[in-house]
């Protein structure tokens, strides 16, 4: 009895379709619009949170990365050019002590080739660090002049000429390695002698004439004091101003969210600004 | 071009939110949804509002229908469930009485398909706002107590007892109604 009163209720009001207002659908468009761009805004910011996320997870494993390298490398560093570490520090400080000794600078930026002048460049900045040590070296340097000019052939402001000496004499280059040699032997084991130690610091510079030339430097045991400064330096200078330019590359606000240096000890430093992050 | 290939074209169109795909299927559909939602509610304005409620939800939500059964019944679906929404933020169940203290009352020779369709929605837009949900879910709709309780968040005995009083309600007013043309046509 229900059953049929139910069904026979349903029947009639299942076939009544009222007409719908046209508005209707205007207000139907109208909300779907909102929502529309609700939902875009939504993926925007999300895809936005995402990217940083990725761009903060990376730049961390990246960090974490150089780290590791820096902290597991013997000491030993390429360079371009087939040139060997020892060859640039002479000629640094050759280019600081060639004004102080009053000797004549030769013209040496036309000969030089892009990547020397690079290199250049950047061991220039990188040895800021350890100038207080090759200070002391250069003016040991300035105070025996002659012998330093006896050397280098007396007129040897840069890395280029020094090449070009070397190309075109190259008779002495054969004498000097050997006298080189000898004074670099004694000075394993007479290292606290400053005297030998101005004599080390010689040996390097001819050295600096055999790579011009293309010869093989003489092997000859290293201190490591004078090694490890410049590797130092040049992970300091390369590793944060490296992440700095990634997060500048990602990050383009003038206040970065994550900022990298290095303390005087070397160790990198991870800065967050957290007042960037909720913008 | 089938029935099926058109729907599919609509369903597949609305779900890359096309807007000529969703004016289709409104217009397909609208009308029919409007005569749902009207069942539930007191009036017209209110029927429209759950309406547009509840197309929006159709047209959002796309991305659930996943073919299984018909998308009519889908999106009527969606018109009850924003009407039961609507029940529970605006309306309070009817005092519910015990099942056993309502006697079923006979009311013999009621003939519903003589009453103008308008007549009839009329009546049931006036029953009492507990009595019509409950009535309208299961009469029409075919939900189980069980499920109108968990809807409404009532107990099934309550349903009950509101099925069997809007039943007893609607018979008396189509009765009367029965009565009064009865007395125009005859009287």
């Amino acid at each position: 009895m229900d059953k049929e009163f139910d069904n026979k209720l349903r029947d009639k009001l299942e076939g009544f379709h009222p007409e719908v207002p046209a508005r209707i659908w205007d207000q139907i468009q109208n909300e779907l619009d909102n929502k529309q761009e609700t939902v875009v805004l939504g993926v925007q910011k999300e895809r936005k949170i995402q990217w940083s996320r990725w761009a903060v997870a990376a730049m961390v494993l990246v960090a974490f990365g150089a780290l590791l390298y820096n902290g597991n490398r013997s000491g030993e560093v390429l360079y371009l050019s087939n040139q060997a570490p020892e060859q640039m520090v002479p000629q640094d400080m050759a280019e600081r002590a060639m004004p102080r000794s009053g000797e004549s600078a030769a013209p040496g930026g036309k000969k030089l080739s892009d990547d020397i002048r690079t290199i250049s460049r950047v061991l220039a900045t990188t040895l800021q660090a350890t100038e207080r040590k090759t200070r002391v070296t250069t003016e040991e340097l300035n105070s025996n002049q002659n012998h330093f000019a006896l050397n280098t052939e007396a007129a040897q402001p840069t890395h280029a000429e020094t090449m070009q000496n070397a190309q075109t004499e190259p008779a002495r280059i054969g004498e000097k390695p050997m006298i080189s040699d000898n004074l670099l032997a004694s000075s394993v084991s007479d290292r606290d002698n400053p005297i030998i130690a101005q004599q080390a610091q010689l040996a390097q510079v001819e050295d600096l004439n055999m790579a011009g030339t293309g010869a093989e430097p003489l092997e000859r045991p290293r201190p490591a004091s004078d090694e490890e400064p410049v590797t130092q330096a040049r992970s300091r200078f390369g590793v944060s101003k490296l992440l700095n330019l990634m997060v500048a590359q990602i990050d383009r606000r003038d206040e970065k969210f994550v900022s990298f240096s290095n303390d005087d000890e070397g160790s990198l430093k991870i800065d967050f600004n957290l007042a960037q992050a909720k913008k | 071009m089938s029935k099926t290939d058109t729907i599919e074209s609509l369903v597949s169109g609305c779900k890359a939110m096309e807007r000529k795909a969703q004016e289709k299927l409104y217009q397909l559909t609208a009308s029919k949804m409007l005569g749902v939602c009207m069942r539930y509610t007191n009036n017209r304005a209110e029927a429209e509002d759950i309406l547009q409620t509840g197309f929006v939800r159709v047209f959002t939500r796309m991305d659930s229908y996943r073919g299984e059964g018909a998308f009519e019944g889908w999106i009527r679906k969606i018109m009850v469930n924003t009407a039961i929404e609507s029940f529970r933020r605006n309306k309070r169940m009817v005092q519910a009485e015990d099942i056993q203290e309502l006697a079923e009352e006979n009311t013999p020779g009621l003939n519903v398909d003589e009453l103008a369709y308008a007549d009839l929605l009329n009546i049931v837009q006036q029953l009492p706002a507990g009595y019509k949900i409950v009535f309208n879910m299961y009469a029409i709709e075919g939900y189980s107590h069980r499920e109108i309780a968990e809807a409404l968040d009532i107990s099934e005995g309550t349903s009950k007892s509101q099925l069997l009083r809007a039943r007893e309600w609607l018979k008396k007013r189509i009765k009367l109604l029965e009565g009064g043309v009865y007395e125009e046509q005859h009287g």
